[in-house]
């Protein structure tokens, strides 16, 4: 299998706020898309008379997904929705899904997290725009 | 090079005016036309040598003596593609190129007076980059 060179254009992240695989997208996504950033918790497993230390790998925190939205209070396709399960903290379904190149497959992404962050911007002369953050739930699904 | 007769292959699917590459027809009775001219062109390559994402730039120039035409065949141009245009965020197949992104930037009017005299007619033109990253 050859390596097929990707671009960002086109990526969508989509929500199933019940936490089942009935994605919606979320249409007003600005920029970005970062994360899940995992991260190994890694344990030293060296004895005293080892020159160099030995390590191990234990659990693996999935991390979370960051992204920034177009904040418009009543756009229940995305504010509304994020901000809801903001308030519930309900452990909702995420899909993400890249755009086809050629013949393939369309390739997604899903997993499962619940929303731990919204902070809206608001600034004179530029989009008001609202950071969000996904805190990932189980395997992060790369 | 092969993404420059996709470009005007894909073009010519859905427009009629004449598209130039490198020049202006002398005679530009047939108008509006779009001409566009190559700019920098980059292929990255991986760190073992493979080919990774090229990018090509374009200047294009829109011209011709009525203003509503040149705007109007601009639009179709510059309209992101969610909105029905030609270039601004298309992806896909582009004859034997996959473009993996298109973004029009630089969007600027300008009007050319005729030297001739005792006539005011010149040619309106808009102008734009075009940025492919296939």
């Amino acid at each position: 299998m050859s390596l097929t060179k990707r671009v960002g254009l086109g990526v969508t992240l989509s929500c199933d706020p019940l936490g089942g695989v009935t994605y919606v997208v979320l249409g007003s996504i600005v920029d970005h898309i970062e994360g899940a950033d995992a991260k190994t918790t890694v344990f030293d497993s060296s004895l005293l008379g080892d020159k160099f230390t030995t390590k191990g790998g234990a659990q693996i925190d999935p991390g979370e997904v960051t992204f920034t939205i177009a904040y418009d209070p009543l756009d229940t396709a995305t504010t509304v929705v994020l901000t809801g399960l903001l308030a519930s903290s309900v452990i909702a379904g995420w899909e993400i899904e890249y755009p086809i190149i050629g013949a393939e497959v369309q390739q997604k992404k899903s997993f499962v997290g619940l929303v731990s962050g919204f902070k809206v911007s608001r600034k004179k002369g530029a989009m008001i725009t609202a950071d969000v953050t996904i805190s990932v739930s189980g395997n992060p699904g790369f | 090079m092969q993404i420059d007769i996709d470009l005007v292959t894909y073009l010519q699917e859905t427009i009629t005016s004449p598209i130039e590459q490198n020049k202006i027809a002398e005679d530009y009775t047939t108008n509006p036309a779009i001409m566009f001219v190559r700019r920098p062109s980059t292929q990255d390559l991986l760190l073992d040598g493979s080919p990774s994402i090229a990018e090509t730039e374009y200047d294009f120039e829109i011209y011709g003596i009525d203003i509503d035409a040149v705007e109007s065949l601009a639009d179709s141009l510059v309209k992101p593609v969610f909105s029905g245009g030609l270039l601004n965020g298309f992806q896909g197949v582009m004859g034997a190129t996959s473009v993996l992104a298109s973004f029009v930037s630089d969007q600027a009017d300008d009007y050319t007076p005729k030297v001739e005299q005792n006539t005011d007619e010149g040619l309106h033109v808009v102008s734009f980059t075009l940025r492919i990253l296939h």
